[in-house]
């Protein structure tokens, strides 16, 4: 039995209506009809995951963005389950996964052409926050983004002098071979990603966690690699380290928010490591590994 | 060297502090300061403000930075015009530019020679 949690995210009314309208034709249409719920602000991912594998659900499928995936992911807790992804628009695990939109999602669903992905982990097991008192740790199954936030750069001289103006910080983190300690603007902690150029580097089946750093750069290199500065694709920028890890701790800057997507999930000190074949989803033909 | 120029596996860049023990199947570039070891079973690259000071091991090797340690190289080290090396070096062959500095001893594995017939004909 499918079990779908649908975000709407920031869709407004309208635009959700007539996505929705189109999940449940393509839902029949495919013959995987199964108990649709819809997130609010008082039935939230973990309720709906809870009420789900509470009746016996084998199959949960998130629809809605990365933010919606990555929720039900972390909602499991160490229960099995087998998660599809069905994106209300292009998304980066979409994209990992070969999932383009709502047709083509309701498509793979159908197909069930299930693999065992490798899950990045943030402080696992979650730890208790000591002054919110709640459980900080998280997984991913795309990446894991620190310092620079930048959603988009245009040429524009707001976003020129925010380009400029990004501090550098010296990130230390230890590893179980080695320490190391750079000064950067950004790092990004990678899983996968969604770009075909990246093919061999950001594999979700490798067992292992890319970590890219990048240091400040002249304002000539900010502004030829801004594209790239923006996507969080620093291995193309010259000057950038690449490390191959299947654990970090990251000590220093305390307090430095780490993020998946646009969701800070933990701060540091922080523990980040792979749980090799952690995730059984269901994935497309396209899919880039 | 491997024949074509690739994109390095694991790049520590320029300013990276490294203490310990940096291992990886891919090939390695390191323009930082390591200290400890660097082992690789493909290529390595250290740039010319490297500064290493810790023993290698790789199947390849160019050095254009400062390397103290012993260096052992299955293949092929080229030691270039900016490169230092304080510290043993063994490998199978070995080119050293003018103006690079060794110092040290240098252990070299003899090529591999045909075997001569030993049937009469």
């Amino acid at each position: 039995m499918y079990y779908y949690i649908v975000d709407p995210q920031s869709l407004n009314q309208r635009q959700f209506e007539r996505i929705q309208s189109q999940l449940y034709s393509c839902l029949s249409e495919f013959r995987i009809n199964g108990e649709t719920s819809r997130v609010t602000s008082l039935r939230t991912v973990q309720q709906l995951v809870d009420h789900a594998l509470g009746r016996g659900v084998k199959t949960l499928v998130a629809v809605g963005g990365d933010d919606t995936l990555h929720d039900v992911i972390n909602a499991l807790k160490g229960r099995e389950a087998i998660i599809g992804f069905i994106p209300l628009e292009e998304t980066e695990a979409g994209q990992v996964l070969g999932i383009k939109d709502v047709e083509s999602g309701c498509k793979i669903i159908a197909g069930r052409r299930i693999m065992q992905l490798d899950l990045g982990l943030v402080n696992h097991p979650p730890r208790v926050d000591e002054r919110t008192r709640v459980e900080a740790g998280s997984a991913f199954l795309t990446r894991l983004s620190f310092g620079l936030h930048l959603p988009e750069i245009n040429l524009n001289f707001r976003h020129i002098r925010q380009l400029f103006a990004l501090p550098t910080f010296e990130v230390k983190f230890a590893t179980n071979e080695y320490a190391a300690s750079l000064k950067v603007i950004g790092g990004q902690i990678v899983n996968s990603r969604g770009d075909y150029k990246s093919k061999p580097l950001a594999s979700p089946t490798d067992g292992i966690l890319d970590v890219l750093l990048l240091p400040k750069l002249s304002r000539f290199s900010m502004l030829k690699y801004r594209k790239q500065i923006a996507n969080g694709f620093y291995d193309l920028i010259p000057g950038s380290s690449l490390l191959h890890l299947s654990k970090l701790e990251i000590s220093s800057p305390e307090g430095l928010p780490l993020r998946i997507g646009s969701q800070i999930v933990a701060k540091t000190p922080a523990t980040i490591e792979i749980a090799p074949k952690a995730l059984k989803i269901i994935v497309g033909k396209d899919r880039m590994f | 060297m491997a024949a074509k120029t690739e994109a390095p596996d694991t790049v520590v860049a320029a300013n990276m502090r490294i203490e310990g023990e940096l291992k990886s199947g891919g090939n390695i570039k390191i323009d930082g300061i390591i200290s400890g070891k660097v082992q690789t079973s493909a290529d390595l690259v250290i740039g010319p403000n490297a500064q290493i000071d810790a023993d290698l091991i790789a199947s390849n090797a160019v050095i254009a930075g400062t390397v103290k340690g012993n260096v052992t190289i299955k293949n092929s080290l080229t030691v270039l015009e900016s490169g230092k090396i304080v510290g043993n070096v063994s490998c199978s062959s070995l080119g050293i530019r003018e103006g690079a500095y060794f110092s040290g001893n240098c252990r070299m594995q003899e090529p591999k020679q045909n075997a001569p017939s030993l049937e009469p004909e």
